[in-house]
Parts: C-alpha cells; sequence; structure tokens
C-alpha cells in the first residue's frame, strides 16, 4: 500500500528503516604495536597475533560499528612501518606480526599522528562526521629513540581534543619500569595488561570503539565499558 | 485558518543518564492570528540548558506576544524578532547571575518562525532549523545549521550574538516545520548535503505536507501529535539517540501540489555510501 492510501493522519515514511547512512560518524584507531625483540617473550607477539584476529573477528559481529570504525596498523621494533593502512573493520586485514629490534616508539608516535591528522582531512573533505580518534599503543618496553617531541606533540593534540592517546603496558617483565611511558601519555589512560591476555583487551578495545561510535557527539561524557580483570590502571 | 503542532520529547541517551529532556517548544496564534513557532535545543554539554532552553522560549513568546507588530512587513518584524532575541538572552543572563552560576551552564540553541499562512520571518542561532512546503510542494531548508566541523561538534549558543541570523521566505509557503538537531540532522543528513535534494523528502513529509497529513481543523491535530510522539518514539527512529523537538504550522487552506513520482524517491542511499567510501579508502 503506497504512504498515499494509508488511513491515518500521520504515516511514517515509506523506507522500511530509518537508513543507516544518515546516523554513520567514523572513528579513527591507529594501533601503534611494539614488535620489538622483548615480545618474543612468552611468546607475547603470537599472543598478539590473536589477538588482533579476535579483535577483527568481534567487531565484525556489530553490523552497527563494523563499517564506520577504521582501523590503522603501525609496527615498531627494529624499524616503524605502516602494516595497515585506515580501512573499516570490516575489511581490515590482519597481518601475522614476527618480533625483532629495539622500540623506535617515539618515530611510531610521530607517524600515529600525522596518519589520525590526515585521516580527519579526509573526512572532512568527503563531508563525513567523525569522532574524535584514537592512538591504541601497545608496549612491553621503554623508547630506544626520541620520544620527547612526539610526546609533545601527543599532549598538545590532546589538550586541543584533537586526539585520544592510550597506551598498554604488557607485564611480560619484572620491575618493567613506565617512567617514559608515563612522560608520554596522560596518567589515566595508561593500563598494565597481566597475564600476556591479548584477546580480553582487544574485546575490551572492540567493546569501546563500539560504544563511541554509537555514542551521543553532543555530549561529553566519556564513555565507559567494563575491562577484563587482566587489564588495570597502571602503576609507575 | 492555520493549525499548528509541537512537542519535545527526551532522547534515549538522556534517559539512560537521567538527563532531563533540555528541549523546549512552544508553538501559538498571536492576537493577529499569525502563528509564533519558537524551539530551543539546550546544549548536551551544558549543566543547566534545560532551563536555558525553557526560558529562551518564554523570552520570546513573551517579547512577541507584547511586541510583535501589527501590520505583515517583513523588516519591522525581524525587527521585532531582534528585539525577543534580545530579552530571550536577558532572562538566560539574570537567572544564571541570580543563581551565581556560569552562564554557559545555560547554554541552548534558539529558531524563531512567525508565519502569516504564506510567509515565514525567523530568527535562528544554532544548530537546528526551519523547512518550507511551498504550495507547488517543494521542501527547502530555510536556515542554515550552525555547527562546527570536525570532532567537536560545536554548536552556537543563543549568547553568541554574532551568530543570531534573521531573515524572511518567499510568499508561497503553505507549511513549516521547526526542528532541533536530533530530528533535523536526519531530515538534511550529511551525506545529501552536496545532492541536488538536501532534505529528506520522505521522512519530513508526513509532519507536514497536507496530503499525507490529513488535518483540515485545530481538532485534528491532538491526534497528530499524539501519532508524532509514537512515531518518533518507535523502535524505527531508534538510532535518533538525542532530544528530539518539532514545531509544524500548516496553512489549512492550501493544498500544495503533488510534484512527481520522482520526487518522492528514496535517496540511493547504499549508492551514496559506496560513492562515499571510496572517497574515504581510495586515498590508501
Amino acid at each position: 500500500m503506497s504512504v498515499f492510501e494509508k488511513p491515518s493522519n500521520f504515516t511514517a515514511p515509506i523506507s522500511p528503516a530509518l537508513p543507516k547512512a544518515i546516523s554513520e560518524r567514523h572513528v579513527a584507531c591507529v594501533f601503534l604495536l611494539d614488535i620489538s625483540g622483548s615480545m618474543n617473550q612468552k611468546d607475547a607477539i603470537g599472543k598478539l597475533n590473536t589477538g588482533l584476529r579476535a579483535f577483527r573477528d568481534h567487531m565484525r559481529t556489530d553490523p552497527r560499528t563494523a563499517d564506520v570504525v577504521d582501523a590503522a596498523i603501525v609496527t615498531f621494533g627494529g624499524d616503524v612501518r605502516v602494516v595497515e593502512n585506515f580501512q573499516p573493520v570490516s575489511e581490515m586485514k590482519v597481518p601475522t606480526l614476527l618480533a625483532a629490534g629495539a622500540t623506535p616508539f617515539g618515530e611510531a608516535l610521530k607517524l600515529g599522528l600525522e596518519m589520525v591528522t590526515k585521516r580527519k582531512e579526509v573526512y572532512s573533505l568527503a563531508g563525513t562526521p567523525y569522532y574524535r580518534p584514537w592512538i591504541f599503543c601497545i608496549t612491553d618496553g621503554t623508547p630506544t629513540d626520541d620520544w620527547e617531541t612526539a610526546a609533545h606533540a601527543l599532549k598538545k593534540a590532546e589538550a586541543e581534543k584533537k586526539v585520544l592517546g592510550y597506551c598498554v603496558c604488557v607485564e611480560n617483565e619484572q620491575d618493567y619500569s613506565k617512567k617514559e611511558i608515563f612522560d608520554i601519555f596522560n596518567h589515566e589512560r595508561i593500563l598494565s595488561l597481566d597475564g600476556l591476555d591479548f584477546s580480553g583487551l582487544f574485546e575490551f578495545v572492540s567493546n569501546s570503539l563500539a560504544a563511541v561510535s554509537q555514542s551521543n557527539p553532543n555530549s561529553e561524557k566519556m564513555v565507559s565499558v567494563a575491562a577484563p580483570h587482566t587489564l588495570t590502571m597502571a602503576t609507575k | 485558518m492555520i493549525g499548528y503542532y509541537s512537542l519535545s520529547l527526551q532522547g534515549k541517551s538522556h534517559v539512560s543518564g537521567s538527563i532531563p529532556c533540555q528541549d523546549s517548544s512552544l508553538t501559538m496564534l498571536l492576537a493577529n492570528g499569525w502563528a509564533i513557532a519558537v524551539i530551543a535545543d539546550g546544549l548536551g554539554s551544558a549543566k543547566r540548558s534545560d532551563a536555558g532552553s525553557f526560558l529562551a522560549v518564554n523570552g520570546i513568546v513573551k517579547y512577541m506576544t507584547e511586541k510583535c507588530p501589527k501590520k505583515w512587513a517583513v523588516p519591522k518584524i525581524k525587527q521585532a524578532l531582534q528585539g525577543a532575541f534580545e530579552l530571550a538572552n536577558d532572562f538566560v543572563v539574570k537567572k544564571s547571575a541570580t543563581e551565581g552560576n556560569n552562564i554557559g551552564e545555560y547554554d541552548t540553541t534558539l529558531t524563531v518562525a512567525i508565519f502569516n499562512g504564506s510567509q515565514v520571518v525567523y530568527g535562528h542561532v544554532g544548530d537546528g532549523g526551519i523547512i518550507t512546503l511551498s504550495n507547488n510542494g517543494e521542501f527547502k531548508m530555510l536556515t542554515k545549521a550552525q555547527k562546527g566541523g570536525g570532532e567537536f561538534n560545536m554548536v552556537s549558543p543563543l549568547r553568541s550574538k554574532e551568530k543570531w541570523v534573521f531573515g524572511h521566505s518567499d510568499t508561497d509557503v503553505c507549511a513549516i516545520t521547526l526542528l532541533t538537531d536530533g530530528i533535523y540532522d536526519v531530515i538534511c543528513p550529511w551525506i545529501l548535503a552536496e545532492q541536488k535534494q538536501p532534505v529528506y523528502v520522505n521522512y519530513i513529509r508526513p509532519f507536514m505536507d497536507r496530503n499525507i497529513l490529513k488535518v483540515n481543523a485545530m481538532k485534528d491535530f491532538d491526534k497528530v501529535r499524539r501519532e508524532v510522539k509514537d512515531f518518533l518514539n518507535s523502535e524505527y527512529n531508534a538510532n535518533i539517540t538525542d532530544d528530539k523537538t518539532i514545531a509544524t504550522v500548516i496553512n489549512l487552506d492550501v493544498l500544495p501540489k503533488i510534484k512527481p513520482a520522482a520526487y518522492y524517491a528514496e535517496p540511493d542511499w547504499a549508492g551514496l555510501q559506496n560513492e562515499n567510501r571510496k572517497k574515504l579508502y581510495s586515498a590508501n
């Protein structure tokens, strides 16, 4: 029956549901993944690979978010590489990462910041609404390069509400000093991962990104998602 | 004869966050028979914005009921609206001073329309807007949403006097609808912004087109109001989590022309999304 023939005063539109495109708002997340040599201990790198696949698979189960969360992967271990540029997680290809080399953290952070800035330009040119992007770093070490400049740039971008930087410290060694990490990131967004529970971590990240992608852009309230017991606020 | 309805509904995100409906609205006839429609959207980031939007609407109505010109003259009505905006802002400023709170805690948008059955004069600040329906069946955006780009979603509030805009429509308008951003962003979505028709006609049409909305007298609008409320609260609109306000005024003596069927065709959402995807990922 066409809308013209329906008998009520007010008649809902003829489309079967509110088109998804209307409320689409993207959130970009660049993962900075430490693949330095120390990630070979206790097969942390293998568990990281498993966790990444779990992240992709978990995100794909939610059709509301799989097309609006854009993920990129940058690795740092010896050198810094863009392993995957921004793609919707529905089309994300998960690499198998190998660990080797030092920890050029500063260079990776600099690249991550450049990538989210460029991503926002792409969104703006396309007229696509977006949430504040994330830089999500996972590391088991301390920087072996000049990190101060990148840290300053992150602080400035965060103060201007242009990005949110998170860091997960993988507790792979006893007495892991996080002094530099605490100099780089906002202390409220530094987490500690025990038991190499990368699957739990990535499920948490997946749920958090899904919650952000469905949140009210007018609200300044941060979304909160239950974290696994292996993920806690880090201490120096 | 002019008929009207308006309503403000608490959004899903406000219900779950125990936040009151921060929108306010009012539609009525002035003594001279013109309609006035006022909507205000208290900003989500402002703690007392429900009070701000309420005061803004009341300031406008008080001023316009007392000082609206008696004869239709666009410049004089614009001038009156300017005065009404000043009073609305004064109401908010005084409240914040009396209660010792920062003015920003009362931030609200404000959109006002005076309609004589064929022409609209409006005042506007913020990210809501006005859609008009002309006698020949065309839907148009009368205002531009004032919304910051990027991740900030910055909205111009009432206290940003430099953002106040006053304007008017052509003289062939038979219905107007004022909307706060919760619904306005559905009716004028970002994905249609560069299209020939930036208004989602099929969505707005049942709210204001008498070819669909079967209203002939003011008594019909109570039922319309209930039905609109049910529709806006329905699962169909589950993705709109913000507060929702709509105010519609219709000239009941005019039945707008029906356009060719293509005018009412659903936009090719999938095609538009694909086009957007190409823009987003082709540079990789």
